[in-house]
Protein backbone atom coordinates (compact mmCIF):
# COMPACT_ATOMS: atom_id res chain seq x y z
CA UNK A 1 0.00 0.00 0.00
CA UNK A 2 1.43 3.44 -0.70
CA UNK A 3 0.61 6.51 1.54
CA UNK A 4 1.20 10.13 1.46
CA UNK A 5 2.67 10.11 5.11
CA UNK A 6 5.71 11.70 4.62
CA UNK A 7 5.21 14.15 2.45
CA UNK A 8 1.63 15.48 4.24
CA UNK A 9 4.46 15.38 7.44
CA UNK A 10 6.91 17.48 6.01
CA UNK A 11 4.33 20.07 4.91
CA UNK A 12 3.36 20.73 8.50
CA UNK A 13 6.76 20.68 9.21
CA UNK A 14 6.59 17.68 11.79
CA UNK A 15 9.74 15.04 12.56
CA UNK A 16 8.64 11.57 13.16
CA UNK A 17 9.01 11.88 16.71
CA UNK A 18 6.34 14.60 16.82
CA UNK A 19 4.75 13.17 14.56
CA UNK A 20 4.79 9.37 16.94
CA UNK A 21 3.85 11.06 19.90
CA UNK A 22 0.64 12.59 18.28
CA UNK A 23 -0.34 8.64 17.38
CA UNK A 24 1.01 7.46 20.46
CA UNK A 25 3.08 5.05 19.04
CA UNK A 26 7.02 4.85 18.36
CA UNK A 27 9.28 6.21 15.72
CA UNK A 28 9.78 3.54 14.21
CA UNK A 29 6.38 2.82 13.73
CA UNK A 30 5.96 5.68 11.69
CA UNK A 31 9.37 5.19 10.01
CA UNK A 32 7.77 1.49 9.48
CA UNK A 33 4.99 3.31 8.12
CA UNK A 34 6.40 5.69 5.88
CA UNK A 35 8.64 3.40 3.94
CA UNK A 36 5.71 1.05 3.06
CA UNK A 37 7.34 -1.77 5.65
CA UNK A 38 3.72 -1.75 7.73
CA UNK A 39 0.28 -1.36 7.34
CA UNK A 40 -1.69 0.29 9.47
CA UNK A 41 -4.17 -1.35 11.58
CA UNK A 42 -7.85 0.70 11.30
CA UNK A 43 -7.99 2.84 14.52
CA UNK A 44 -4.71 4.04 13.20
CA UNK A 45 -5.38 5.08 9.83
CA UNK A 46 -8.63 6.52 11.32
CA UNK A 47 -6.05 8.29 13.90
CA UNK A 48 -3.82 9.44 11.03
CA UNK A 49 -7.04 10.75 8.95
CA UNK A 50 -7.87 12.93 11.72
CA UNK A 51 -4.64 14.23 12.39
CA UNK A 52 -3.69 15.39 9.25
CA UNK A 53 -7.73 16.12 8.32
CA UNK A 54 -8.02 13.96 5.55
CA UNK A 55 -10.31 11.08 4.60
CA UNK A 56 -7.87 7.50 4.81
CA UNK A 57 -7.81 7.04 1.06
CA UNK A 58 -6.26 10.34 0.46
CA UNK A 59 -3.74 8.96 2.81
CA UNK A 60 -3.42 5.81 1.54
CA UNK A 61 -3.80 3.98 -1.85
CA UNK A 62 -3.97 0.74 -2.84
CA UNK A 63 -1.16 -0.91 -5.02
CA UNK A 64 -3.05 -1.46 -7.79
CA UNK B 1 11.55 4.89 22.74
CA UNK B 2 9.60 2.27 24.74
CA UNK B 3 5.81 2.39 24.76
CA UNK B 4 4.57 2.69 28.81
CA UNK B 5 2.96 -1.01 28.22
CA UNK B 6 6.67 -2.27 27.17
CA UNK B 7 8.21 -0.46 29.95
CA UNK B 8 5.73 -2.26 32.48
CA UNK B 9 6.16 -5.69 30.93
CA UNK B 10 10.18 -5.19 30.97
CA UNK B 11 10.09 -4.19 34.84
CA UNK B 12 7.89 -7.00 35.70
CA UNK B 13 9.35 -9.83 33.66
CA UNK B 14 12.51 -8.20 35.32
CA UNK B 15 11.78 -9.15 38.52
CA UNK B 16 9.83 -12.37 37.76
CA UNK B 17 13.03 -13.61 36.08
CA UNK B 18 15.06 -12.44 38.95
CA UNK B 19 13.08 -14.63 41.49
CA UNK B 20 14.29 -18.01 38.82
CA UNK B 21 17.48 -17.02 40.17
CA UNK B 22 16.71 -17.86 43.62
CA UNK B 23 14.34 -20.20 43.20
CA UNK B 24 16.66 -22.74 40.95
CA UNK B 25 19.97 -22.86 43.47
CA UNK B 26 17.10 -23.65 46.48
CA UNK B 27 15.50 -26.16 44.37
CA UNK B 28 18.74 -28.02 43.25
CA UNK B 29 20.32 -27.45 46.76
CA UNK B 30 16.73 -29.28 48.27
CA UNK B 31 17.18 -31.41 45.34
CA UNK B 32 20.57 -32.76 46.33
CA UNK B 33 20.40 -32.62 50.02
CA UNK B 34 16.99 -34.36 50.47
CA UNK B 35 16.73 -36.54 47.30
CA UNK B 36 12.44 -36.35 46.89
CA UNK B 37 10.46 -38.53 45.58
CA UNK B 38 7.26 -38.64 44.15
CA UNK B 39 5.01 -36.01 44.62
CA UNK B 40 7.54 -33.87 46.42
CA UNK B 41 10.43 -34.05 43.37
CA UNK B 42 7.31 -32.88 40.89
CA UNK B 43 6.75 -29.06 42.96
CA UNK B 44 10.45 -29.48 43.31
CA UNK B 45 10.88 -29.49 39.65
CA UNK B 46 7.82 -27.09 38.78
CA UNK B 47 9.32 -24.12 41.38
CA UNK B 48 12.15 -23.18 39.29
CA UNK B 49 9.87 -23.56 36.05
CA UNK B 50 7.52 -20.92 37.53
CA UNK B 51 8.87 -17.60 36.65
CA UNK B 52 9.68 -18.86 32.98
CA UNK B 53 5.73 -19.32 32.69
CA UNK B 54 4.95 -16.17 34.53
CA UNK B 55 6.89 -14.39 31.84
CA UNK B 56 5.44 -16.04 28.78
CA UNK B 57 2.17 -14.43 30.92
CA UNK B 58 3.65 -11.70 31.33
CA UNK B 59 4.20 -11.46 27.66
CA UNK B 60 0.78 -12.60 26.59
CA UNK B 61 -0.58 -9.06 28.94
CA UNK B 62 1.94 -7.06 27.24
CA UNK B 63 0.53 -8.34 23.54
CA UNK B 64 -3.03 -7.71 24.47
CA UNK B 65 -2.34 -4.18 26.00
CA UNK B 66 0.02 -2.89 23.50
CA UNK B 67 -1.68 -0.62 21.16
CA UNK B 68 1.35 0.07 19.22
CA UNK B 69 0.37 -2.40 16.23
CA UNK B 70 3.79 -2.41 14.68
CA UNK B 71 5.55 -3.21 17.93
CA UNK B 72 3.25 -6.02 18.56
CA UNK B 73 3.49 -7.19 14.96
CA UNK B 74 7.21 -7.95 15.66
CA UNK B 75 7.07 -9.47 18.91
CA UNK B 76 4.53 -11.93 17.77
CA UNK B 77 7.24 -12.68 14.53
CA UNK B 78 10.09 -12.43 16.84
CA UNK B 79 7.92 -15.43 19.39
CA UNK B 80 7.32 -17.82 16.19
CA UNK B 81 10.56 -17.36 15.52
CA UNK B 82 11.68 -18.78 18.71
CA UNK B 83 8.47 -21.37 18.51
CA UNK B 84 9.96 -22.72 15.37
CA UNK B 85 13.38 -23.15 16.53
CA UNK B 86 12.20 -25.06 19.37
CA UNK B 87 9.66 -27.47 17.64
CA UNK B 88 12.97 -27.82 15.11
CA UNK B 89 14.93 -29.21 17.98
CA UNK B 90 12.13 -31.23 19.53
CA UNK B 91 11.28 -32.99 16.33
CA UNK B 92 15.11 -33.50 15.11
CA UNK B 93 15.59 -35.41 18.51
CA UNK B 94 12.97 -37.23 18.29
CA UNK B 95 13.84 -38.81 14.74
CA UNK B 96 17.35 -39.36 16.07
CA UNK B 97 16.07 -41.32 18.74
CA UNK B 98 13.60 -43.03 16.46
CA UNK B 99 16.80 -43.97 14.29
CA UNK B 100 18.22 -45.37 16.33
CA UNK B 101 20.33 -42.66 18.18
CA UNK B 102 20.77 -43.90 22.22
CA UNK B 103 22.14 -40.31 23.92
CA UNK B 104 20.44 -37.38 25.01
CA UNK B 105 20.29 -33.77 24.41
CA UNK B 106 21.18 -31.06 27.06
CA UNK B 107 17.43 -31.02 29.20
CA UNK B 108 17.21 -27.47 28.31
CA UNK B 109 17.94 -27.23 24.94
CA UNK B 110 14.70 -26.75 23.14
CA UNK B 111 14.33 -23.65 25.86
CA UNK B 112 18.12 -22.20 24.51
CA UNK B 113 17.03 -22.60 21.02
CA UNK B 114 13.98 -20.68 21.71
CA UNK B 115 15.30 -18.24 23.42
CA UNK B 116 18.56 -17.79 21.25
CA UNK B 117 15.91 -17.63 17.97
CA UNK B 118 13.95 -15.05 19.63
CA UNK B 119 17.02 -13.13 20.06
CA UNK B 120 18.45 -13.62 16.54
CA UNK B 121 14.97 -12.54 15.20
CA UNK B 122 14.71 -9.41 17.51
CA UNK B 123 18.30 -8.59 16.33
CA UNK B 124 17.59 -9.13 12.81
CA UNK B 125 14.26 -6.82 12.57
CA UNK B 126 15.99 -4.06 14.95
CA UNK B 127 18.69 -3.89 12.01
CA UNK B 128 16.51 -4.35 9.22
CA UNK B 129 14.13 -1.43 10.56
CA UNK B 130 16.79 0.96 11.47
CA UNK B 131 15.38 4.58 12.08
CA UNK B 132 17.43 7.21 10.48
CA UNK B 133 17.91 10.55 12.01
CA UNK B 134 14.92 12.56 12.50
CA UNK B 135 14.15 15.36 9.61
Amino acid sequence: MNNKLKVLRAERGWSQENLANALEVSRQTVNALETGRYDPSLPLAFKLAKLFGKRIEEIFQDDE
Amino acid sequence: MLSPVARKYRKTAFSVLASYFVLFPIANYVAVKMHPAGVALWMLAAAPMLPIVGVVFLLGRYLRQEKDGYKRDLTVRCLLWGAAGAVMVNLFSGYLRIFGWKGQLFPFTEFFVFALCMLAAKLSYRAANRVPADE
